[in-house]
């Protein structure tokens, strides 16, 4: 049955090089039959690669251990869906999966523009399906995911064969999270490959008006919040699965998935200024091209075996190619880039220092100087070994000493760039728009310092969000103001009303304030409290205001693993307020029982109370070994990240036009609303 | 005394309006940052979370998730000795490196040319970029507005015209 997948993966080979001949010539000879063939050849390979992924899809469900990848990533008892999500559990199935979301991209991005942008669109299609290609070719070459189980000795192949079981799937990827979290993240980081196909076309044809942009900023919205969500349940799975009390560990592979999402929030922003005053084009350019390149170079990362990492798949050769990939693509884009400079001039001039322009070009420098700083920590120790020969160790002290001060800058621009006017803030206008946000600001700083808050970055943080979250509620009340007066509306009606009608701004609004809660949510990181100890049935543990009282053990068993589950009291100030359930499992491997903790977590907005059981300790199995977090405000970071998330969605969706009854019955408000707000 | 500190004066608005109050915070906040420090009273899990725990998880040792760990846990009862022992946080990271290797440093330390330029380096950026910003803003703003355009010699873009010319079609 392999044979299928491999054999759509030989005809996905061959149709992809002929969809970027066909288009190429298509322009060339100026055949619309050829570019259309081109086109049609780019759905084609959608199809090809989507049998080649599900024939593996069914391999797995078969547990059909003669090819290697599956007797590697499955076993026989592994429920359906994980024999699902173990398709990207591993280095050649999960670049299949990389491929196999770029062919969807391609031919939605190929049927949804089959009649626009036609000068541009076959250049868009042999952008997307060189990309296709080179994945095509790890497939087919390097890390081919039908390779059949051999029996080697030394280099020489003595005979085919088939396990009686497989070696199951790592039983911290076996989490219903897993099952969303890889798509979520490969969605982001392969949806970053459609901007960067139309700022080439878009080169090519020296067509760098308004349409690649308008085009371009959707599509990179897009990527750009499914990449962040895939960042945030990567959070959520490591607090809720890993047992070590938090979300974000500065591992590289997690700062491989947050480069090209600082930097496509740059892009973000700073494409206001080109749809605005039409500047900043080539700035643009650049933003797009270093996202894409640092969504190839985050694969890179996970897989070359240059940095450490417990997410890192095994140490290959795809490295090089990959390496070689990033290379030749930064080479061609930056060549064509200057080639057409003289068609990415300035349309007008930068105001003053304080003005929203320059305000996004404050925010641009601190998200590339937080991704560089990123990526300078990311390699370190390898730059530190190749230069002194010393490989050391860079973790979470030196990113939290150099990055969180970066992070509360860019909060604190966050609430000041929306407030500036466009060339220049007059002294009025500023101190209008920021007496309330300071007045609050201070207040909140004094309570924190008298409420005994004494971590200064904590501190700054929450005052940071204090000033922004004021400046954000203000303009919705301000907004919401002005139109209910002019148009009678209730004040909730028209908040409702005021965002769909220029979701844009409103949207971003949303989102800034996502990025607030988010804010609030990480300092609680400030005031975290610990502690290990051992207890019987009856036992108690004080941990600030909590107890813990162990009431019992018992074996627990599912389909592929058998284990303890620990009932555990939990009271609040002598009350009792839950009953949590930590446990360990015992996960069936061929060969070896891989344990696991599972976690329990009292979730409230305040603070988790988050219990580790870490495996019994005498033989009867009644007195057990516990580590206990109290994690306050966590909760608001995953607030905060749905929060980010609607705001996306509605700068998303396109504004509400009026109807002409509603444009009569709104022109009093937009006058109103014209005098009070920033232009 | 007491009739001049209750004199009524402008209101509240016009008094914030006026800008000498954030000047006021802008004091306060200075004088008040040198009394914040950092608050951390559980110093065995500060220093322990400056350190590596070596048994490949990646992980500082405060944070090793391992069950049993063959290296966190004789590493955080080595940790807790040291403390005891009323040794200093910079000679426990000395105990721990002079055994383990500078490898067990979850930080590289702030010194060596190496090290202290891959502390710096990101604030470096930061600092010269704002600054070369700021010098780039105020050039802009400071350069007389353009009069009439030059001359241009447009001759140079026929071909390309021609060629955007056959190109074209009406959707585009």
């Amino acid at each position: 049955m392999g044979q299928v997948g491999q054999f759509a993966l030989a005809l996905a080979f061959i149709v992809t090089i002929y969809s970027i001949a066909s288009s190429l010539l298509g322009i060339r000879l100026r055949n619309d039959k050829l570019i259309a063939s081109g086109r049609n050849a780019a759905v084609c390979v959608f199809g090809l690669v989507t049998m080649s992924i599900g024939t593996l899809a069914y391999l797995f469900l078969k547990s059909d251990f003669s090819y290697a990848y599956i007797a590697e990533h499955s076993n026989r008892d592994l429920p359906t869906y994980f024999k699902i999500s173990s398709i990207w559990g591993g280095q050649e199935g999960s670049l299949l999966f990389w491929g196999w979301l770029l062919t969807i991209y391609t031919a939605l991005v190929v049927i949804q523009n089959r009649k626009k942008h036609t000068a541009m669109m076959p250049y868009v299609t042999s952008v997307l399906m060189g990309t296709s290609l080179f994945f095509t070719s790890m497939h087919l070459f390097v890390a081919n995911p039908f390779k059949l189980n051999a029996a080697a000795v030394g280099t020489k192949v003595m005979g085919l064969f088939s396990p009686a079981d497989g070696q199951g799937l790592n039983p911290l990827l076996q989490d219903p999270m897993m099952v969303i979290h890889p798509p979520m993240l490969y969605l982001g980081f392969v949806g970053l490959v459609v901007p960067f196909a139309f700022a080439m076309a878009a080169l090519i044809t020296r067509q760098l008006g308004d349409t690649w942009i308008r085009t371009t900023r959707r599509w990179t919205m897009a990527a750009w919040g499914i990449l962040g969500t895939g960042i945030l349940l990567g959070g959520y799975w490591a607090y809720h699965t890993l047992g070590w009390g938090g979300y974000w560990a500065w591992d590289p592979v997690e700062n491989a998935s947050l480069m090209p999402w600082l930097i496509g929030t740059a892009f973000l922003h700073s494409v206001m200024v080109q749809e605005k005053k039409g500047m900043l084009k080539v700035w643009n350019i650049v933003l797009v091209i270093m996202a894409y390149i640092m969504a190839v170079f985050g694969t890179f990362l996970t897989r070359s075996g240059v940095v450490n990492s417990v997410h890192a798949f095994a140490k290959s050769p795809i490295g090089g190619y990959f390496l070689a990939f990033i290379v030749l693509a930064l080479s061609a884009s930056f060549y064509l880039l200057i080639d057409r400079l003289p068609f990415l001039k300035n349309e007008d001039q930068m105001g003053s220092v304080v003005s929203r322009e320059s305000s996004f070009l404050f925010n641009n420098l601190i998200l590339l100087v937080a991704c560089f700083s990123v990526l300078l920590g990311t390699m370190l120790p390898s730059l530190s070994d190749w230069i002194t020969g010393n490989k050391i160790t860079v973790s979470k002290p030196f990113f939290d000493a150099v990055d969180v001060p970066i992070a509360i800058f860019l909060l604190f621009l966050t609430g000041v760039g929306p407030l500036l006017a466009w060339r220049k803030a007059s002294t009025n206008s500023l101190k209008r728009n920021f007496m309330i946000p300071i007045a609050v600001a201070s207040a909140t700083g004094a309570a924190l310092l008298i409420g005994g808050v004494r971590h200064f970055y904590a501190w700054s943080a929450l005052v940071m969000a204090a000033f922004v979250g004021t400046s954000i509620i203000r303009e919705f009340y301000k907004g919401a103001r002005a139109r209910s007066t002019g148009t009678g509306e209730n004040f909730f009606e028209a908040i409702v009303n005021l965002t769909l009608r220029n979701t844009r701004r409103y949207g971003g609004y949303i989102a800034h304030l996502g990025f607030v809660l988010l804010f609030i949510g990480w300092s609680g990181q400030a005031f975290t409290a610990d502690s290990e100890f051992e207890a019987g049935i009856g036992d108690t543990f004080q941990i600030r205001n909590f107890t813990l009282r162990v009431d019992g053990f018992k074996p627990v068993s599912g389909q592929n693993y058998t284990g303890d589950q620990v009932v555990v009291g939990l009271y609040k100030d002598g009350a009792k307020v839950a009953n949590m359930f930590p446990g360990r499992r015992n996960y069936k491997g061929s060969g070896e029982q891989q344990a696991t903790s599972e976690i329990a977590i009292h979730e409230t907005l305040r603070e988790d109370v988050y219990l580790v059981f870490q495996g019994g300790v005498d033989d009867a199995g009644q007195k057990g070994a516990f580590h206990v977090y109290i994690n306050p405000l966590v909760a608001w970071v995953w607030i905060g990240g749905v929060v980010l998330g609607l705001g996306t969605i509605i700068a998303l969706l396109p504004n509400r036009k009026a109807t002409p009854a509603r444009r009569k019955r709104e022109h009093g408000a937009e006058a109103i609303q014209e005098g009070t707000t920033v232009a | 005394m007491a009739q001049k500190l209750f004199r009524k004066g402008p209101p509240l608005r016009k008094y914030l309006a006026g800008g000498r109050v954030y000047n006021w915070i802008a004091v306060a906040v200075l004088l008040l940052i040198p009394l914040m420090g950092h608050a951390d009273t559980q110093r065995e899990k500060f220093v322990g979370s400056h350190l590596m725990c070596i048994c490949g998880c990646q992980q500082v040792l405060t944070e090793c998730n391992h069950i049993h760990c063959p290296s966190s846990v004789p590493m955080r009862e080595e940790l807790k000795e040291k403390l005891a022992a009323g040794m200093t946080d910079d000679q426990v990271y000395a105990a721990f490196v002079s055994k383990f290797g500078t490898k067990v440093l979850a930080a590289p330390p702030f010194k060596g040319a190496f090290n202290i330029v891959a502390w710096l380096l990101s604030m470096v950026t930061l600092i010269a970029g704002g600054a070369a910003l700021v010098v780039y803003l105020r050039r802009l703003k400071s350069a007389p507005p353009k009069t009439a355009a030059a001359p241009v010699d447009v001759s140079k873009f026929d071909k390309e015209i021609e060629d955007e010319l056959n190109n074209f079609t009406p959707e585009d």
